[in-house]
């Protein structure tokens, strides 16, 4: 087990302030506080290796889960276990071994180019000069950016400052990797690089990884396991095929018409979500997908019929409505 | 030990890099050195004009104090000042956590990064200034003169370190406060004036600025050959509680630091 | 009716001001630890020299008979309130946030001219570190019960609270001014250093203009800064015969027409040079 929680909890006292200048006089002298519970007595366990999604809406408690586990934050209370240390003590043995990158935070010095931090950081982690310069080389060529070593940070796009972060924090060779919404901001491309990298760095390296995102592909494409988490409290965590099985009350028959069938026939057969003849997307109970199936064929001059999960975005939105 | 030479080193070079990448700027930067370098000293002759001692105090020995500073502060910005105010800031925008994050003492991390060598010409003004005036004031410099000085001068610079901190760490508890940094280069300004003038002052005022008071009179007391057993032994004693007040109170902030959110 | 009076309250010309003025002024007032210890900085130095003359006075006799401690006391708590109430300083906000950081675009598109936005968000701060100062003020006398004089004669005091306007009239100006030139310069820092320490030494904040040396003393009396904190901390001390108050109301006056004047040619230049960049 190289990450450990027991009933974490974090909690945040913020003063409300009522609107107006009168409030503002009012709060001078009376002042109310509000109980934030960032994180609500959560426990979860990761084993070497795994790569795990951590998803959430904002204000979910994802990033500041991942600060508990970094050392960057006290907990109000429960336990917390990172390689055998606890994170908040902050040993140097124990910050050597971990990396946090977060999407749009940036440790590297702005009028340099990032090779002068990437030196910084092997004095920093005692890095030993041949070690330092194959692991750089291989994170180079793994994220094919040799040609902007020598350019200055200011001077590089969003993407290749990203790259640039990423080799920064795993210069060092990290066991364990936060990733707080690494992909935020960038384009659909750049966040295809970032996920195949990720998914590259873990199975080379056996590095634990831990990664936010609000971006279902990164979830999808990189998560062998999901924890969902919302106002501070973990709604679940498994795998996302599970996911989609507890959660998915529905499932979505895409068909093909050869003839013009009028739309109240085909609401007879379940939820009618869109029709364009000839295509028709109807949205049946998981239970009865089978029995509709089998009912589309033999009452409509059906060309082609697919059976789909919903999306996992609804589902996940399902989620957290559900909750609310 | 060898881990910090090597960093430091990696971080001395990393700063000279960074200066020369805005060349246009080293005028400027000189000029403004060079100005604030003279405007205590004009500072002191205006006051000086009308009056030919105050607290013991010659003309001539007050300018001496005046070149002192110069010294003092800017051995203080060249090493310290841009890495403190660097910390407000990222206490301000929530990227303290990149510094706890790295496997170094969170308290030597306030003070390793920057280095303003622009600042190093205050402190060539102010020894200029300095062999000048003990030319003038007949003093022969010697060697063990120096040391002490100069190791008095660098215990100073920890001196006002420690005492500048606490402040800053009030940030992690109000991050509102980004002006203290601002503040406290204006209340160093106490340390310009010699440390019998705060004598006068009620005790609960005195003892705050005690180490402030002291800085800068006790190098300039060794160049003026008047740096007594007990004066070393109060300094040398307010030094080491002020440092590990310091100490104290920075480890005792990070456990509320609350960084910005995602 | 109460949507009569709303409508009206709205369509009176100083109304969208006032309204404006009150939210800044909330903010502010959000802000005032911070205000607090900016107005500490104020504090700061008039202490330290009040300090080292009162030493001077003990330790060299012949002072006390041109400049008493209590008029000393004076002269240095008032430079506290006047400092608070009378130095402007936006020239870092409008070098940095506006122009620097392209903050100006928003100002451009309001329907509200940039040089009473500023103000509106600058006054606030005046008001809030004023009443500090007026309280550090009060403390003062009252713990060390120094009997302190003021101007009583009731034309005097109009022509001292005209010349306290008339200064915050060319604090602002010339310090917007100032923040402009960061149009044309990519290095401000060099001339903010240059501004605070000709301001300190020339503006009064060492000591009276008066006990200068006489080079000095002229030309201070020439620059707009002893306009701004020096000729009203005298003039509410009483040490300005009324014709000599007239005269400086007459000087500022004078130098808040030509700093406003230095301004628009500025702002109409800079603007151009800074929507000419598209920034």
């Amino acid at each position: 087990m190289v990450i450990s929680l027991s009933h974490l909890k974090k909690y945040y006292q913020v003063h409300q302030k009522e609107p107006g200048f009168m409030g503002s006089v009012r709060s001078l002298f009376h002042r109310t506080y509000q109980t934030v519970k960032a994180v609500d007595d959560i426990s979860f366990e990761i084993d070497e290796g795994e790569l795990v999604g951590f998803i959430g809406p904002n204000g979910a408690g994802k990033t500041t889960t991942l600060k508990c586990l970094s050392g960057l934050l006290y907990p109000t209370s429960g336990l917390v276990s990172v390689l055998g240390f606890t994170p908040f003590e902050r040993k140097n043995a124990y910050l050597k071994q971990i990396a946090l990158v977060m999407g749009q935070k940036n440790q590297l010095w702005w009028d340099l180019p990032a090779q002068e931090t990437f030196l910084l950081n092997k004095e920093i982690y005692e890095i030993e000069d041949g070690e330092y310069k194959k692991t750089l080389h291989d994170l180079v060529e793994l994220l094919d950016v040799e040609s902007l070593l020598k350019v200055q940070v200011r001077k590089l796009s969003l993407g290749e400052r990203m790259k640039m972060e990423l080799i920064a924090a795993l210069i060092h060779s990290p066991k364990v990797l936060f990733l707080d919404e690494p992909t935020i901001g960038l384009d659909v491309v750049m966040q295809k690089n970032m996920r195949d990298f990720i998914k590259q760095y873990n199975e080379l390296k056996k590095s634990t990884i831990l990664l936010t995102s609000h971006y279902m592909e990164d979830v999808k494409q990189l998560a062998q396991r999901v924890i969902i988490i919302d106002h501070g409290k973990i709604l679940y965590d498994g795998k996302l095929e599970s996911l989609v099985k507890k959660f998915a009350k529905h499932k979505v028959l895409s068909i093909v018409l050869d003839e013009y069938v009028t739309p109240d026939k085909l609401e007879a057969v379940g939820e009618l979500v869109s029709y364009d003849f000839p295509k028709a997307v109807i949205r049946v109970p998981r239970s009865a997908s089978n029995v509709a199936a089998a009912q589309l064929l033999q009452k409509f001059p059906v060309d082609d019929l697919n059976i789909e999960e919903p999306d996992i975005e609804d589902i996940i939105r399902d989620v957290f409505t559900q909750k609310k | 030990m060898k881990k910090s030479i090597l960093l430091y080193r990696r971080l001395l070079i990393a700063n000279w890099n960074a200066l020369i990448e805005y060349r246009g700027d080293f005028i400027t930067q000189i000029i403004s050195s060079l100005v604030f370098s003279l405007n205590h000293i004009i500072i002191v002759l205006l006051l000086t004009s009308k009056v030919p001692s105050v607290y013991g105090w010659s003309r001539g020995e007050l300018i001496l104090l005046a070149s002192t500073y110069n010294v003092f502060i800017g051995i203080f910005h060249t090493f310290i000042s841009r890495n403190l105010d660097q910390i407000a800031d990222d206490i301000y925008f929530g990227k303290l956590d990149y510094v706890l994050l790295k496997p170094i003492d969170s308290q030597l991390a306030t003070v390793i990064w920057k280095i303003n060598y622009i600042s190093l010409i205050r402190v060539l003004f102010g020894l200029t200034l300095t062999v000048y005036l003990m030319g003038t004031l007949h003093i022969i410099i010697t060697v063990p003169m120096i040391v002490v000085y100069f190791f008095v001068i660098i215990t100073g610079v920890y001196m006002l370190y420690s005492f500048w901190l606490p402040f800053i760490t009030l940030m992690i508890f109000n991050p509102r406060l980004s002006n203290i940094v601002i503040f406290l280069f204006n209340i160093t300004n106490v340390a310009r004036y010699p440390k019998e003038m705060y004598a006068r002052l009620p005790l609960y005022i005195f003892v705050p600025l005690l180490p402030l008071a002291l800085i800068l009179t006790t190098p300039t007391k060794v160049l003026l050959q008047k740096f007594t057993f007990e004066l070393g032994f109060l300094f040398f004693a307010v030094c080491i509680v002020l440092g590990l007040f310091a100490r104290f109170i920075w480890k005792l902030s990070l456990r509320h630091y609350t960084s910005a959110s995602s | 009716m109460l949507a009569t009076k709303r409508a009206v309250e709205f369509s009176l010309p100083g109304m969208r001001y006032f309204r404006i003025f009150l939210l800044h002024f909330q903010d502010v007032f959000q802000n005032r630890g911070r205000s607090f210890i900016y107005f500490l900085m104020a504090l700061l130095n008039p202490a330290l020299q009040l300090l080292f003359w009162s030493g001077a006075i003990a330790s060299n006799a012949g002072i006390e008979s041109y400049w008493s401690f209590s008029d000393m006391a004076s002269y240095y708590l008032l430079l506290t309130i006047a400092t608070s109430f009378l130095v402007v300083h936006i020239e870092q906000d409008v070098a940095f946030l506006d122009i620097k950081e392209g903050r100006l675009s928003k100002f451009l598109l309001h329907p509200f001219p940039y040089f009473i936005s500023k103000f509106m968000e600058e006054l606030p701060w005046r008001i809030i570190q004023g009443l500090f100062g007026l309280g550090a003020f009060m403390l003062f006398i009252i713990i060390t019960r120094i009997s302190i004089s003021f101007i009583s004669n009731p034309l005097q005091i109009i022509v001292a609270l005209v010349i306290c306007l008339l200064a915050l009239g060319i604090s602002y100006t010339l310090k917007m001014i100032l923040g402009l030139l960061a149009l044309w310069t990519t290095d401000f820092w060099g001339i903010l250093s240059i501004e605070e320490v000709i301001f300190l030494i020339f503006g009064g904040f060492v000591m009276p203009l008066t006990y200068y040396p006489e080079l000095l003393e002229k030309v201070s009396y020439f620059l707009p800064i002893a306009y701004i904190v020096y000729f009203p901390v005298i003039a509410v001390q009483g040490k300005l015969t009324i014709n000599e108050m007239y005269q400086v109301v007459i000087v500022q006056l004078i130098w808040v027409g030509v700093l406003y004047g230095l301004y628009r040619l500025i702002w109409h230049r800079g603007i151009r040079k800074y929507t000419g960049v598209g920034q």
